[in-house]
């Protein structure tokens, strides 16, 4: 067995009042994609901090080309060619590429950092990457696809052997995500190992070699992914059939709800209407880059509009910033959690009442009591996985923490929510939850609109689709004359 | 609104400019140590009275004032005292916070042939022509003597002082302590402490002092801060009269205190002596007359001892 | 989810210790440090030493607890030192003019509040760093201090308002300042860990836009925040008026690092997010107890000055460390 680059052996892991790993098994040879997949919480990105020295396993053997190693922080694994791209891009966005992929390892001359050799040599990494860039350029110009490709540089200038991409294309357009695979093509020939997280299921079609699905911290299987299909590996890992994948209710369409016109906000907002219906979802779709996410953060007053108006039910209403959103009934689930959605380091109830403060304090005083209870029910219908409702939702896994985000806006009575890629880095069974969430607003008559990046999704859910393209709205498409083609045709017409 | 505030700040800054430019024939620049201390402020009043019996009798002077804001930025202070020598004032009174430091200053005042007066304390130069201070050695021997008397020359005291690092405030520990041990040996220093003439701090470090030394007889304190926290603390703890108290400096508190006699002597200095005779001698240097035969000509402005006696002379 | 219904209790408990943590490791080291000097010095644990600690620490509990609010909105307050001043002698010039001693004070501490106020308002509409709008406050403070009093502290003051410093209580003989204090210090550690205001205060700490996107009022809170931290100072400006009898224009120089020292040491992060009003209070009395016993120790004050920075510096560390386990 000595080709395996790195092979994990029965590795436990627990947390306070959480198993998060129970002894897994996982294994990577040279020149292969091994995909880990599971359902949000399942344990993958404990795993593969294992494996990149940031956490300790409490139990099991680490083997890395046939040494077994313990790792006691991430330097230590760097070292023996272990490179994890974590979802959160970490590059220092002021500084230029070439210094980001040497950043700690600068060729000098005694003290002075050998400019031109760090930039030769980080052209000549981005040249085997196929990636057309200049080195000089700053990482903040940089857009988060090319921002991925200067993390993969910097990982195979460390020499890396391994590396773990952990749910790399969920911030990624289409045309970017199939440069991502041409480069791990690249990668696979030159003999990396490269395991893959994803929760997008149709892309391992195109990459994975084996997929490896655990579930509640325990392994449940690895195979081919030749032998296998998506279905099969969904049902090993929510553990049951999945009906539909995306459930799509037809309800009576009634009258507009609330409708946006002619708004312009920034650069990116260019005289931007659409409407709203009672009894639809209306779908939001477009590049990466279109303006999608302004558009709904102007409507939602977190950004300043520069002209337009708004109506709720036929009236105007007027919008200046997120508390007048709040006070009209006109909610907004963010797009970027960590930035937008979460305070990080405060339980997971408080973040579920922030919001929603009015109902669980009395002359300004806090009902604890009052705001665990509405916590635990949210906890249950969102399926979220948390030991308690006081846990730090910094301990949550990504999925868990996107619910709760979505979650915080459940709680009180709303008009229209807006929803910006509310199923990122969810897992497949969790997705389905979140689209029957929308069903069950859109009969209750509540205006439901989502912006998201998955074209089947949109395809899936939405009964109405808004195309946007450049800021500018270019089409409104029923849903039964939408398809990838058609849509795809108005994302990119002014290109 | 932007272009307003900018124009306000411009017509503000062009006002400044114009009564710079319509300024005097004659400016005499006075920098002092700060401008926060009753003592300057003093110092200040005793200049500008000067300067008005100047302007009183046709004379066409001004009084220029700056300060450090902070107590200890002895850079701060030689920056303005090269703004002086750019602005070409006519005569620099300066009281150097710093003997070292701003020595070359004072130095560079002197070279470029503008009359130099220093005011309170000496620098590290002889390059000036006159100053006007409290001799602060001989002032410490006097409170020295006073405590001393009052303690029948034994028994355990402490001293609050001001400043570490400020010449002034240290030659009046050090000269204190001095003549202490040679006058009085049996008197005990326990300890000493800089409160930075806060009140509140001196109040708790004389506190301190009464518990750690339930025997104590005596407080020296070194400036008006010192003095009042320290008074506070032995009323506080019902020790007026019991612990006898010599302070420094002077101020409507020390006067009630003294008055109650909570302190019994302070040393009381006459800083507006020093501001207006330095005017008086500045614009004698200016006119090309002499203060003295010599240069670095010292005058010292003296201190009274004030008690409970003499309190109703001292103003 | 059932096995979440049996853990709570694990879960609870430790959350729970998470503060209480906090405040035991900080009274221990009280405990410590009154071991040692007590051994040094056996007057140390006298109650009438206590009682000294707890009246030299009065000031410096006050305005730390309202640094701990700013500090946990991950801002800074430098005006506090100003406002003790200048609160004090708008309250002594309003006394000296004749106006009733509840008056004066309110108006001392309404000024202070204003100044917070502003504060607040530079920060949230003037779009300035809280850095250098409280540091341009601190001066300008300082200026209007000195302009109010021409340089000369205002003494004199009726003996009932001196009296809300020093004189001794029927309640355990404890003066009277140490008993506001303690009011404030519940007050207003009630408002932090029991009130909207207060959870808004953490929230905007934690994720200021998360906040602000979750339509929390966030320009009021800040306001709210930096008016609670000049009032306390304004506070404190009364009680040290009253201990020394003497409205100062210097008063309450640097005091803003005592009070940053004291949250710190009390838990709080400069990074914002986390503090509690109790470990503040402990944190502040460390502070108080190191003065006091070194100095009752005779210690050289120069060694003193350093050993201080020396614990502020290890007792953040040795936080930082455990926090990151
Ligand atoms: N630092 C931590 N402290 C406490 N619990 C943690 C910590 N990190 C992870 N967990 C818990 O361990 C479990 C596994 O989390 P992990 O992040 O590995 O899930 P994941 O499979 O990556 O999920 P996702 O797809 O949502 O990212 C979760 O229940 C999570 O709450
Ligand atoms: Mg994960």
């Amino acid at each position: 067995m000595g080709d395996f680059l790195a092979e994990l052996i029965d590795i436990s892991k627990s947390f306070p009042g959480v198993k998060a790993l129970d002894h897994v098994n996982f294994d990577l040879k040279a020149g292969e994609v091994h995909a880990l997949v599971g359902e949000n919480g399942s344990g993958k990105s404990t795993l593969m901090k294992i494996l990149s020295g940031v956490y300790t396993k409490d139990e099991g053997k680490i083997i890395v080309n046939g040494q077994e190693v313990e790792f006691q922080n991430p330097r230590q694994a760097q070292d023996k060619g272990i490179c994890i791209i974590h979802q959160e891009l970490n590059l220092c966005r002021h500084l230029s590429i070439a210094e980001n992929i040497y950043l700690g390892r600068e060729p000098n001359r005694s003290f002075l950092v050998n400019q031109k050799k760090q930039i030769e040599d980080a052209r000549k990494i981005l040249k085997r990457l196929d990636v057309d860039l200049d080195p000089t350029t700053r990482v903040s110009e940089l857009t988060v696809s090319k921002q991925q490709m200067v993390e993969i540089g910097k990982a195979i200038s460390t020499n890396a052997k391994i590396i773990i991409m952990d749910e790399p294309t969920s911030a990624l357009t289409i045309k970017e995500i199939d440069e991502l695979f041409k480069i791990i093509h690249v990668l696979k020939q030159e003999g990396h190992g490269i395991i893959y997280i994803s929760h997008r299921l149709d892309e391992l079609a195109s990459v994975a070699d084996r997929v490896t699905v655990i579930r509640d911290g325990q392994h449940i299987i690895t195979m081919d992914y030749k032998d296998t299909t998506q279905e099969n590996i969904i049902r090993y890992m929510v553990g049951r059939e999945l009906k539909e994948k995306f459930p799509r209710i037809k309800t009576h369409i009634g009258e507009t709800i609330f409708e946006v016109k002619n708004l312009t906000a920034g650069k990116a907002v260019k005289n931007v209407s659409f409407q709203v219906r009672e009894g639809e979802i209306l779908g939001i779709a477009g590049l990466m880059g279109a303006g999608r996410t302004e558009t709904v953060r102007a409507i939602f007053g977190a950004d300043k509009k520069e002209s337009g108006k708004l109506f709720l039910h036929g009236e105007e209403i007027h919008i200046h910033k997120p508390v007048d959103a709040i006070e009209a009934g006109v909610f907004c689930v963010p797009e970027d959690r960590k930035r937008d959605g979460l305070c990080i380091s405060m339980p997971v109830y408080q973040n579920a009442t922030l919001p929603n403060m009015e109902k669980v304090t009395v002359n300004g005083i806090v009902n604890t009591k009052k705001e665990i209870a509405i916590a635990e029910e949210m906890i249950e219908e969102l399926t979220i996985k948390t030991p308690t409702v006081s846990q730090t939702v910094k301990n949550l896994s990504g999925g868990n923490q996107q619910k709760v985000v979505v979650g915080k806006w459940l709680v009180k009575p709303a008009h229209v929510i807006l929803f910006d890629e509310p199923t990122r880095g969810i897992d497949v069974g969790a997705k389905v939850d979140i689209y029957n969430l929308m069903n069950d607003l859109k009969e209750k008559g509540i205006g439901v609109a989502f912006v998201s990046s998955e074209l089947p999704e949109i395809l899936g859910m939405a009964d109405r689709i808004v195309v946007m393209c450049e800021g500018r709205v270019t089409a409104e498409l029923d849903a039964s004359e939408a398809s990838q083609e058609v849509i795809m045709q108005y994302a990119t017409q002014y290109m | 609104m932007k272009k307003a505030l900018l124009f306000l700040v411009l017509a503000m800054l062009l006002s400044i400019c114009t009564t710079a430019i319509a300024a005097d024939s004659y400016t005499i620049a006075l920098i002092t140590m700060d401008s926060m201390d009753q003592h300057w402020l003093k110092v200040k009043a005793g200049a500008e009275e000067a300067v008005a019996d100047l302007v009183a009798e046709g004379h066409d002077v001004k009084l220029v004032f700056d300060a450090p804001s902070t107590k200890v930025d002895s850079v701060v202070q030689a920056s303005m005292i090269e703004n002086q020598i750019t602005n070409k004032a006519n005569a620099i009174m300066v009281a150097p916070m710093d003997a070292e430091a701003l020595a070359p200053a004072i130095e560079a005042v002197y070279d470029a042939g503008i009359p130099m007066i220093l005011i309170d304390t000496l620098a590290n130069t002889k390059k000036f022509q006159v100053i006007y201070q409290t001799d602060n050695g001989a002032a410490a021997r006097t409170a020295a003597q006073e405590l001393g008397k009052l303690l029948d020359g034994k028994g355990k005291i402490a001293i609050i002082n001001a400043q570490a690092g400020s010449q002034t405030t240290m030659t009046r520990e050090s000269e204190f302590r001095d003549e202490l041990a040679k006058a009085f040996p049996d008197i005990e220093i326990v300890g000493v402490q800089y409160c930075d003439g806060d009140k509140q701090r001196a109040l708790n470090y004389a506190e301190d002092f009464m518990m750690s030394n339930p025997d104590l007889a005596g407080f020296y304190a070194c400036n008006e801060g010192s003095t009042v926290g320290t008074g506070n603390a032995v009323d506080q703890a019902g020790k007026a009269g019991v612990i006898k108290v010599v302070g420094f400096d002077f101020s409507d508190e020390v006067k009630d205190l003294v008055e109650r006699d909570v302190i019994q002597a302070t040393m009381v200095q006459n800083p507006w002596v020093m501001g207006n005779e330095g005017v008086k001698a500045a614009w004698k240097l200016i006119n090309g007359e002499k203060i003295a035969d010599e240069e670095a000509f010292v005058v010292d402005t003296g201190v009274t001892v004030a008690t409970k006696d003499n309190l109703k002379d001292i103003k | 989810m059932n096995p979440a219904a049996a853990k709570p209790t694990i879960h609870t408990r430790k959350k729970m210790s998470r503060q209480t943590r906090q405040i035991v490791s900080t009274a221990g080291a009280l405990l410590i440090l009154a071991i040692v000097f007590t051994i040094a010095n056996p007057n140390f644990i006298s109650s009438m030493n206590i009682l000294n600690i707890l009246k030299q620490a009065t000031p410096i509990i006050i305005i730390a607890i309202g640094q701990t609010f700013v500090l946990i909105t991950s801002g800074i307050d430098l005006s506090i030192g100003s406002v003790i001043a200048c609160s004090g002698i708008v309250a002594a010039i309003c006394m000296r003019a004749g106006l009733p001693v509840w008056l004066s004070m309110t108006g001392g501490l309404l000024f202070g509040a204003g100044v917070g106020a502003l504060n607040g308002v530079l920060i949230v509409y003037g779009k300035l760093p809280a850095f250098i709008a409280t540091m341009g406050t601190m001066t300008t403070i300082r200026g209007l201090a000195l302009f109010l009093t021409q340089g000369i502290p205002i003494g004199s003051l009726p003996k009932t308002f001196t009296q809300i410093g020093t004189q001794r209580n029927w309640l355990l003989n404890v003066p009277n300042q140490v008993w506001i204090m303690f009011i404030l210090a519940l007050i207003f550690g009630f408002i932090l860990a029991k009130t909207k205001v207060g959870r808004y205060t953490y929230a905007m700490g934690s994720n200021y836009e998360a906040t602000r996107l979750s339509g929390v009022n966030v320009n009021r809170t800040l306001i709210i925040v930096y008016t609670i931290s000049a009032f306390l100072a304004a506070w404190a400006g009364m009680i040290m008026t009253a201990n020394v009898i003497s409205a100062a224009p210097t008063a309450g120089d640097g005091y803003e690092l005592d009070a940053v020292a004291s949250s710190v040491i009390g838990g709080a992060s400069t990074l914002g997010g986390e503090g509690i009003v109790p470990g503040t209070v402990l944190g502040a009395l460390v502070i108080a107890t190191l003065r006091n016993g070194l100095n009752l120790s005779g210690a050289s004050p120069f060694i003193q000055k350093m050993i201080i920075g020396i614990v502020i510096i290890g007792a953040v560390f040795i936080d930082r460390f455990r926090r990151t386990d």
